[in-house]
């Protein structure tokens, strides 16, 4: 089975008890004077990495998982914790072998406008990362070539500017800037929320293909639910910058044991008027980072909360019954529940094929779809 | 339909002149709202979907112009409104609800002020009363404490409670349509569902019609009685609810839906639209969709197919949908019962 | 192979036509007919300034002798005598001063010193403005940045005509021998204005710096293990300049009002020096006594010439930024 391969393989990424605070205040006078409020953005994270899985990180805005990422790529310093790859804590490297380390460990950013320098052709923002490691001297030219043809782009554009391509075409820039020193690791933060839907599916594959091929890690972050099926082989949810729920994503998906999870699944829109009329919202709203609720920080939104929930902070601890590897934060999930996910549906989406048109000449198509049109109605509609 | 549409719009062409050209933001749309229903809008990025909403508002500022068409309401083409007409129409008897619960309200004045002043603009009601009325408003969107929130600034709500409060203000005047552009797109998952669970609700007790804009077939398949798809400026295909997710004709449609992920596919490869939209002031020649069309042909990159009815309830700008070529009605009658059930408003 | 499909998929085809960053700012620049107006007189002012013996028709110092009867200031068109050869006769565009020089002559070489000091003062300026705000910015609250920005609030808590004279004051108008090096006046000057102009600058890129740091191309360069000084001076640099470049032409107006004021005070560059501030210094008794070109034409050359890096700045600032110009047509 894929999972027991899964479990075989190597830890490349272990993040241990990371915990990455920010003080806000506007400069050192006001900290002087002590007027400093502290955002608790992760609390207390830890998981691994296994080589060459793709791992979701999935929360709500606030949920600490865009912190996480930063603070695992050094772009925030951690408050406590360590995190270490390959065998090294990468929390307490020297500059030079924290410059080493980001060779290795690429990120692909949210916003594919804001996260390439507008002044600089293409070319050479793929060019940069090559320059600062200095590495294929001599055959740069040639390698953004490939690069650009690997993701989709006419190298013939290297000298076009990030604003005369389009949003799906500049995160491709990205990712070849991403991928430009060979990484074994990729973070990816969001990296198809800020893209059209119908792009969405392009990069999302694109993605999938340079895995295999540069035989990458993937951390993958989003907020989206959807994605994280598609994409991931394992995941972890977030909710106020702990985690409260990780497990292989069929797992998660059928059988969600936090409740928060299962609320999240239930929000998200599907498309489809059957099933859509069965969302449930969850009341309340995201409490501040800054002053997080005692216990469980979920009590305050939890349809099942008991007052040992206001007192009690739970720890993620491995579910009784579930696949190893499935942990949960709640002290009300005492055995595994593999009720209350989302079933698949498989043949759902052919009636979507092309084959399954109803073209005006082809009428074997429609009598196919007629009938597939048919079962998926009454199936749904009971 | 059962009742008469309260809004037609016809024939709609919103222009932008740029340095690049002229952008057909809208070109030649038409469709229609009826008392009670929620119209969806669905499209990506320069879809031109929320110009369409813009323009039946008149919000269409320079280098953008409407450029032909008519907007009825309720009989009167809104476009040959004077400005000072349309400003009491608008609020009234239209409302509109924007993306970005963060801009649209204006940060120096408190809530309570800023949906008084719209109360009170619109009707005779006196200052106290006004302030009731907002209350009242606030408890009505799920507001928790309005009586002591009705004085807080914007900065002191969340992103969720900022959408609560717009959609009060635009309900305040108990308008008869409501727009809604993209309302939830800057908002969690969680906080959107409670959104749509509100508007549902308040439709349904202050009667109005909703033209719900977005670009998440999610969102329209929980929320819509019927569904514009829109593809550079242009309606490709317009159904119920119902008949549009189990079977659509456009091949746009079709590539949208297969494209997204699903919660309940666990495939590892998603299926794209190939390409990529089209820049608006260099269409291609023929069906605007050809380039990306797995089913296109020859005759596609020279004929640019019109909105038509495919079946009953159900239209679409393709030449290769089944039904295009023949008129609607000698659809078979299984066809138009089976869409009958999707669309009456409960 | 089925997985390579989407990577296959040429999205090239369809980008928006290409254009160089040149041509993309000349589009921009040129939309802006107010901006080619600044720009030729601003180019005619620097011509004029660097071929001034070339188009200067007398020499700037030179008196000359008034016809009988007459005497200087001399209005516009008036036959004047070259000394000593009574037959040679040369006109006098623009009239002549009080000393009987050519005013035309005079004007432009007072651009020429004029632009010497504006560009000098914006030198100054700008290289430490930009040095000091840069790392301020980079560095954003820190105590490097408090440290900094004080300073430059305590440069600007003076008027900066104040603070110039101020420090002439200190100085000694004129030029001064320190021992082994003598400082001449002009450069004293554009020191002085110079030194009072830093916290403009800073300013100005201290925000800027802040604003690009927050763009996520920072952190990507970060994440690609590039060192700070790589960050700054390869990748947020080159987005600043041109912020500061069009402050630079902005402030070159005030520079050359300011350059004017002091030798207006007396405090800037002394006689016989070609200056349009001290010409108007001088023309000042002239003003009821009926000799109006005196004073017009050198004040109508400053307030043309403010006018000029006026317009200019204001088209580059609009050119400048292809961010501001091209994304907003493409969004609705």
């Amino acid at each position: 089975m894929e999972v027991s391969q899964m479990s075989d393989r190597d830890t490349i990424m272990k993040v241990n008890g990371l915990t990455k605070h920010f003080t806000q205040n506007d400069g050192f006078i006001d900290r002087l004077f002590d007027a400093t409020k502290t955002v608790k953005a992760v609390q207390d994270v830890s998981f691994e990495i296994s080589q060459g899985e793709t791992i979701g990180l999935v929360g709500e805005s606030g949920s600490g998982k865009s912190t996480t990422a930063r603070s695992i790529l050094q772009l925030d310093e951690p408050t406590a914790g360590t995190v270490t790859y390959d065998g090294t804590d990468v929390t307490s490297l020297s500059a030079k072998e924290l410059k080493r380390f980001r060779k290795r460990i690429q990120m692909v950013f949210q916003d594919p406008a804001s996260s390439l320098n507008r002044r600089k052709s293409v070319g050479q923002i793929i060019r940069q990362p090559m320059q600062i490691h200095g590495l294929y001297k001599g055959e740069r030219d040639k390698r953004v070539e490939e690069l650009m043809e690997q993701v989709g782009l006419s190298p013939e554009h290297s000298n076009r500017y990030p604003h005369e391509f389009s949003g799906g075409q500049r995160q491709r820039v990205g990712i070849a800037r991403a991928l430009a020193v060979e990484p074994e690791f990729l973070v990816c933060d969001e990296p198809v929320s800020a893209l059209d839907v119908s792009i969405q599916a392009q990069i999302l594959n694109l993605l999938k293909d340079l895995q295999v091929e540069y035989d990458l890690t993937i951390l993958f972050i989003a907020h989206d639910l959807s994605v994280i099926r598609h994409v991931c082989d394992r995941v972890a949810v977030m909710y106020l910058g702990e985690i409260v729920e990780i497990a292989e994503t069929e797992e998660l998906f059928a059988s969600p044991q936090h409740p928060y999870t299962r609320a999240l699944l239930n929000a998200i829109p599907e498309p489809d008027p059957e099933l859509a009329q069965h969302r449930q919202p969850l009341s309340g709203e995201v409490p501040s980072p800054i002053d997080p609720p005692k216990g469980c920080s979920f009590h305050p939104r939890c349809p099942d909360a008991t007052d040992e929930c206001r007192s009690i902070d739970p720890d993620l601890e491995q579910v009784d019954g579930a696949m190893v590897g499935h942990e949960t934060a709640c002290i009300h999930v005492e055995s595994f529940d593999s009720e209350g996910g989302i079933t698949l549906e498989a043949a759902n989406r052919d009636r979507y094929a092309p084959e399954n048109f109803l073209h005006e000449d082809g009428s074997s198509a429609r009598t196919v779809s007629e009938t597939e049109g048919a079962v998926t109605k009454t199936g749904a509609s009971e | 339909m059962t009742s008469e549409p309260i809004l037609e719009v016809e024939n709609l062409v919103t222009q932008f002149h740029t340095d690049e050209g002229v952008v057909k933001a809208v070109d030649g749309n038409s469709f229609s709202l009826h008392k009670g229903e929620v119209l969806g809008i669905v499209g990506e990025s320069g879809s031109g979907k929320s110009v369409t909403a813009m323009s039946v508002m008149q919000l269409i500022d320079k280098p953008g112009y409407i450029k032909a068409g008519t907007v009825r309401y309720k009989g009167e083409d809104l476009l040959e409104k004077s400005k000072a007409e349309m400003r009491q129409i608008r609020g009234n008897d239209i409302a509109m609800m924007f993306q970005d619960p963060m801009t649209s309200l204006n940060p120096v004045y408190t809530i309570g002020s800023q949906i008084s002043r719209v109360i009170r603009k619109h009707t005779d009601a006196s200052k106290p009363e006004a302030r009731d009325r907002t209350i009242e408003l606030l408890g009505d969107v799920g507001i928790p404490e309005p009586a002591a929130r009705v004085d807080d600034y914007p900065h002191q709500f969340s992103g969720g409670m900022r959408q609560r409060v717009l959609l009060a203000m635009a309900i305040s005047c108990d308008p008869e349509i409501l727009i809604a552009d993209e309302p939830t797109t800057a908002l969690d998952v969680t906080i959107e569902a409670q959104i749509f669970e509100l508007i549902d609700r308040l439709q349904e007790k202050y009667g109005m019609s909703v033209i719900l804009i977005t670009h998440d077939l999610g969102v329209v398949a929980g929320s819509c009685d019927r569904v514009a798809v829109v593809y550079a400026g242009r309606i490709v295909e317009r159904a119920g609810v119902e008949e549009l997710f189990e079977s659509p004709r456009h091949p746009y449609t079709r590539g949208l839906m297969r494209s997204i992920p699903n919660l309940r596919s666990s495939e590892s490869r998603l299926t794209p639209i190939k390409g990529q939209i089209p820049d608006l002031t260099a269409l291609p020649s023929g069906c605007s969709f050809h380039p990306r069309c797995v089913h296109a042909t020859e005759e596609c990159t020279q004929r640019d197919p019109e909105l038509r009815a495919v079946e009953t309830n159900r239209e679409a700008a393709c030449i290769h949908a089944l039904g295009y070529s023949n008129p609607a009605t000698t659809r078979t009658a299984t066809d138009s019962a089976a869409t009958d059930g999707g669309v009456s408003n409960e | 192979m089925a997985t390579k499909e989407s990577t296959t998929v040429k999205e090239g085809a369809q980008t928006r036509e290409h254009r160089s960053q040149f041509e993309q700012f000349w589009r921009e620049f040129r939309k802006n007919r107010l901006s080619i107006v600044g720009a030729v007189i601003i180019g005619l002012t620097l011509f004029a300034a660097i071929f001034a013996p070339f188009i200067a028709p007398h020499d700037p110092a030179t008196q000359f002798d008034a016809p009988e009867g007459e005497h200087n200031p001399l209005p516009p068109g008036s036959t004047l005598f070259v000394e000593g050869e009574s037959n040679e006769q040369i006109t006098a565009y623009l009239g002549t001063d009080n000393h009987g020089r050519d005013l035309l002559s005079r004007m432009i070489f007072g651009l020429r010193t004029l632009m010497i000091i504006s560009i000098g003062v914006n030198a100054v300026a700008m290289s430490v403005g930009i040095a000091l705000g840069a790392i301020a910015g980079y560095l954003g609250n820190s105590w490097v940045d408090e440290t900094i920005m004080r300073a430059m609030d305590i440069i600007l808590s003076f008027p900066s005509l104040i603070l110039a004279i101020a420090i002439i004051g200190i100085l000694g108008a004129g030029t001064t021998d320190y021992g082994w090096i003598s400082v001449p006046n002009l450069a004293k000057i554009i020191f002085v204005i110079g030194f009072a102009y830093i916290p403009r600058f800073a300013r100005v890129m201290r925000s800027a710096v802040l604003k690009e740091m927050e763009e996520d191309y920072v952190d990507a360069a970060k994440s690609l293990g590039a060192s700070d000084t790589h960050i700054l001076t390869r990748d947020v640099l080159v987005n600043t300049i041109p912020i500061v470049v069009v402050q630079a032409t902005l402030y070159m107006a005030t520079a050359v009002l300011a350059s004017a004021g002091l030798s207006f005070l007396g405090l800037g560059l002394q006689p016989p020096t070609a200056s349009l501030g001290l010409m108007l210094s001088n023309a000042r008794s002239f003003v009821y006594s009926g000799q109006w070109w005196y004073p017009v034409f050198p004040g109508l050359a400053l307030m043309i010439i403010i006018l000029g890096f006026n317009l200019l700045g204001d088209g580059l600032r609009d050119a400048l930024d292809p961010r501001y110009s091209q994304e907003g047509s493409n969004d609705q």
